[in-house]
């Protein structure tokens, strides 16, 4: 049996304790680092990792402006957030709503799985380089925080 | 004797029908499993095999009917890599991260490369399971370049302002 269960190819459902581990560990990151970024602000505390790219070119990374935006966020100033970093907003508002979707098909007991399709990888992958490109640009300075 | 691909993306066989009964009752295989029959010329899905047809719960009707007349069953059609995706995914926020500090990024970067390698080698042994190549290989080459790029980033930074490390190491 022990020889037999060696050479079995493993379950194909993952263990339903360590989904449930994943999940905890995530959201209690998440809770932490939000506790965090709602009591100290990212513009007057130093204590958050600084963007190497930023201050060694004074490029806007795609990244720059990620931290204040989610202060800002926490705060429900939903403008001044988009004007940190809005790819950043919307990346976030389609994860929460697919994710929602997802819990809610779960809670009904219908079919539904967490699908990243490829076409829209690709586009985030696009997205992000024009992003990056145009934040730097004179003419969409407003896209940089 | 029979050859299946479990969830790890292995070969695992050869089989006797008894051993692949024990395999779908363990919950090692299920209907959507690419299997080899003895003699057969090509991978199918467990559960179109006739033989262990009964071995399944009755699957949930389908809803909308195939979109094309003469379009296969479910589970014969290639699909995405999940690695490969996963790949991506990792690298496109490393790409976001790597430029914070190398130590934000480089767990991304690492990550991505090391699944996006995973998913390639899948899809290079069984490119008749799986689709998602592009996938694999842009997250190969981007989080190759986000690791260089961080590094790089490091090293310019240290060798334009000693001063910062130093401060970096006071701190601590």
């Amino acid at each position: 049996m022990r020889a037999e269960s060696q050479s079995a190819p493993p379950k194909t459902a993952a263990p339903q304790s360590l989904v449930f581990f994943t999940v905890v560990v995530l959201v209690v990151a998440a809770l932490g680092s939000g506790a965090v970024l709602f009591f100290f602000d990212p513009a007057k505390h130093g204590f958050y990792p600084i963007c190497l790219f930023h201050s060694l070119t004074g490029l806007n990374c795609p990244g720059c402006g990620a931290t204040r935006a989610a202060y800002q966020l926490l705060h429900g100033h939903l403008l001044r957030a988009l004007q940190d970093n809005a790819l950043f907003v919307l990346t976030l508002t389609a994860l929460t709503a697919q994710s929602a979707w997802f819990v809610m098909q779960k809670i009904r007991n219908r079919p539904g799985a967490f699908i990243v399709s490829p076409i829209m990888l690709w586009a985030l992958l696009v997205t992000v380089f024009v992003f990056t490109v145009l934040r730097n640009l004179p003419a969409f300075a407003w896209l940089s925080p | 004797m029979y050859k299946i691909i479990g969830a790890d993306g292995r070969e695992y066989g050869p089989a006797t029908a008894g051993q692949l009964r024990q395999w779908i009752a363990e919950g090692r295989a299920n209907a959507q499993t690419p299997t080899l029959a003895p003699g057969a010329p090509e991978w199918k899905p467990l559960g179109a095999l006739p033989e262990f047809a009964g071995h399944f719960a009755p699957p949930i009707p389908p809803v909308i009917g195939p979109l094309k007349p003469g379009t296969s069953t479910a589970g014969q059609l290639p699909k995405t890599n999940s690695f490969a995706t996963a790949g991506l995914i990792f690298c496109i926020l490393s790409l976001t991260c790597c430029c914070g500090c190398p130590c934000c990024g480089c767990p991304f970067s690492l990550l991505g490369l090391v699944f996006s390698l995973i998913g390639l080698s899948q899809i290079n042994r069984h490119p008749e399971l799986y689709e998602g190549r592009g996938l694999a290989i842009a997250g190969l080459i981007l989080s190759g370049a986000s690791l260089v790029l961080g590094f790089g980033l490091a090293f310019l930074n240290f060798a334009l302002h000693p001063g910062n490390f130093e401060w970096h190491f006071k701190t601590f």
